[in-house]
């Protein structure tokens, strides 16, 4: 029966509703909302984006969702009593995320009451947050961004008693304070998957892109753990640690501009289906049916094939290129039981190989132009390949930032000071021997 | 070479070895707890109870380090610090070094007699000082300063990491050279009960 759900949810999810995909007859044009627009926040300093101030040609809708992007789930059951298929549910007996438990609902931090004249269309000062769990797309499909644009408020806003009681317990509580943000410790887990890669470099024949999921094995989910980076939040002065999926964005590109989806259709499809070209070099299994696996730019015969084809399509100098970004992890808050507490959970070898673990971005190596845009950080290399992934670098995070989270000691000190206290010990050994052997000669003597 | 306690001559009042014992048992425990905080699980396995103990021992220290300076102001004691004619500085300092390095193993007599007056050779006498009136008010504060936290917590951590790993070699050779009395043991005696460990009569020679 799970199974079933899941299987259900996961057509409605990532295929979307038929009734939606009811393609017309020459199959170029969707009924799917398909939105050229901005990615709204995601500003980067690099030269060629700051120029347009935008970071990708076309994001659909219903994929420009934090919780598509961050595995959010509002809703104030228990994970236990989910419907949905997650592996081990029964053993987690918290819920999804404590303030939609307590009933504090979306308008009581994303401003609710905007004068009139600034209310958008579909502005509503009651938003149900209430889900039916057996459907995600009961709260995929809300329009989340109903209130967006307005005041949102953060953890400090409400919970200023509940942030000096870390005085009792945390040394250094400032200093702690000022470098990680709230949600590092309260949303260390996500019992969800989430988008991981969209693949716009060739879409589906229903202009949606081919997307990589974090945290779902098959039909189940297993959940994620996030990825605490070092960035500059949309509400913080400073740059902190905090808990982030990291999304990436693979997109063609021309002399000029991004190349959108009428190009691509042009040049990729026959109508409603791949032309023979792109099926050949593709479509692995012959099924007509591209999966995510077989839809990989992932050799250099592919690439040419499509190179070809855009070129054909007018398209000048094509290139493939990778975006990624992180996307805040902000709801889902645990309760603070589950909280992270303990020193060694950052300050311990192993937490230090944690969080400077390499974050996976995209699963094969599709192109060497990679723009990492990471908010408030100012370095070129923060991807590198590793064996044969293209992987956020953590170790090349500027280093004032790297300080202090983990545990305070540096290498070549370190080094030097064993080597100096183990002199030391030696030192005063044989001297202490050489003592007692010229002592013992002495009274020997006498 | 055989040694006594000689109850005329007070080396040490009990307010100083009090405060000695007080503060080498602490400054072990900082080592240990300070140690386990740099290397988390090295020592100590859990870093809440090495972070509470090298608080503990911390403000022990500093209440320790104030009461032995008031202490040493009213009783004047401090002179014990001052340099002095007899010492010979500077030179008086490569003459103790050379003594420790080469003399030492021939002979038991140092170069410069401590006594109730003069309780420190030249070369103690600018190791304790550097150590009670620059390192210990150095760790003290940036010990306070890392506590609290604020701007300036780099800085201080540095600080605070190189003077900890100062005191820790600092620790190693005191007690070493706490061996280098008449006998292996006359000094830490002598910080035990508090009076001159001399030498038995007759007995000078071995």
């Amino acid at each position: 029966m799970k199974f079933i759900i899941l299987f259900i949810f996961l057509s409605v999810f990532v295929y979307g509703s038929p009734k939606s995909h009811d393609l017309s007859k020459n199959g170029m044009e969707s009924k799917v909302k398909v939105d050229f627009k901005r990615v709204e926040g995601l500003k980067t300093k690099h030269n060629e984006l700051v120029k347009s101030r935008r970071i990708l040609p076309f994001v659909h809708e219903k994929y420009n969702s934090t919780i598509l992007k961050g595995g959010q789930v509002f809703s104030n059951l228990k994970v236990s009593q989910s419907r949905m298929n997650i592996v081990d549910k029964k053993s987690k007996n918290y819920v999804f995320d404590v303030h939609s438990s307590k009933n504090v609902g979306c308008v009581k931090c994303h401003e609710s009451r905007p004068k009139e004249g600034d209310r958008p269309a579909n502005y509503t000062d009651k938003i149900n947050v209430l889900i039916d769990q057996g459907s995600i797309d009961g709260y995929l499909g809300k329009k989340h961004n109903a209130v967006k644009g307005f005041k949102v408020k953060n953890c400090v806003d409400c919970h200023q008693a509940d942030i000096a009681k870390h005085e009792s317990w945390l040394p250094a509580t400032s200093n702690h304070m000022d470098k990680i943000s709230c949600e590092t410790c309260h949303i260390n887990k996500r019992d969800m998957f989430t988008a991981k890669s969209f693949n716009y470099a060739l879409l589906k024949e229903n202009n949606e892109p081919f997307i990589s999921y974090l945290g779902k094995k098959g039909r189940s989910i297993v959940g994620f753990t996030p990825n605490n980076i070092w960035y500059k939040g949309k509400t913080d002065k400073n740059i902190k640690i905090k808990p982030a999926n990291m999304v990436s964005f693979l997109v063609w590109k021309g002399a000029d501009s991004f190349v959108d989806a009428k190009t691509l259709k042009k040049a990729f499809y026959n109508g409603d289906r791949l032309n023979s070209e792109m099926a050949k070099a593709f479509d692995k299994n012959n099924d007509e049916n591209l999966s995510v696996q077989e839809a990989k730019f992932d050799n250099e015969a592919k690439k040419a094939v499509a190179k070809k084809l855009l070129k054909a399509a007018g398209v000048k100098n094509p290139s493939l290129k990778l975006i990624s970004f992180p996307v805040a992890l902000e709801h889902n808050v645990m309760p603070k039981e589950m909280a992270t507490k303990s020193c060694e959970s950052c300050h311990s070898s192993k937490a230090k190989s944690e969080l400077y673990k390499d974050a996976e971005l995209l699963d094969y190596n599709a192109t060497s132009d990679i723009d990492v845009i990471i908010p408030g950080v100012k370095n070129a290399k923060l991807a590198k390949l590793v064996n044969g992934k293209i992987v956020l670098n953590k170790n090349a995070l500027p280093k004032e930032h790297m300080m202090m989270v983990t545990d305070t000691s540096n290498k070549d000190f370190d080094q030097y000071a064993i080597i100096l206290l183990i002199a030391t010990i030696l030192g005063l050994l044989g001297h202490g021997m050489l003592r007692i052997m010229f002592a013992s000669k002495r009274n020997s003597k006498e | 070479m055989k040694t006594q306690k000689n109850t005329n001559v007070v080396m040490f009042t009990l307010m100083e070895r009090l405060w000695h014992w007080i503060q080498a048992f602490s400054m072990i425990m900082l080592a240990i707890s300070g140690i386990s905080l740099h290397w988390p699980g090295t020592i100590i396995g859990s870093m809440e109870t090495a972070s509470s103990l090298h608080h503990l021992f911390g403000y022990i220290v500093a209440i320790n380090f104030v009461v032995w300076f008031i202490y040493m102001l009213i009783s004047k004691r401090i002179h014990f610090y001052l340099p002095k004619k007899a010492d010979e500085y500077p030179m008086g300092i490569f003459k103790q070094a050379k003594f420790y390095l080469i003399d030492i193993y021939f002979t038991n007599e140092h170069p410069y007699h401590v006594g109730p007056e003069n309780r420190m050779n030249p070369m103690q006498k600018l190791a304790y000082n550097g150590v009670m009136f620059l390192a210990m008010p150095a760790q003290i504060i940036t010990g306070f300063i890392l506590m609290m936290g604020g701007a300036s917590v780099h800085t201080a951590l540095i600080v605070h990491v190189l003077v900890g790993a100062f005191f820790v070699l600092f620790i190693v050779g005191h007690m070493y050279l706490a061996t280098t009395g008449h006998t292996p043991t006359a000094l830490f005696k002598e910080m035990i009960h508090g009076y001159e460990e001399e030498v038995v009569k007759g007995d000078e020679t071995k």
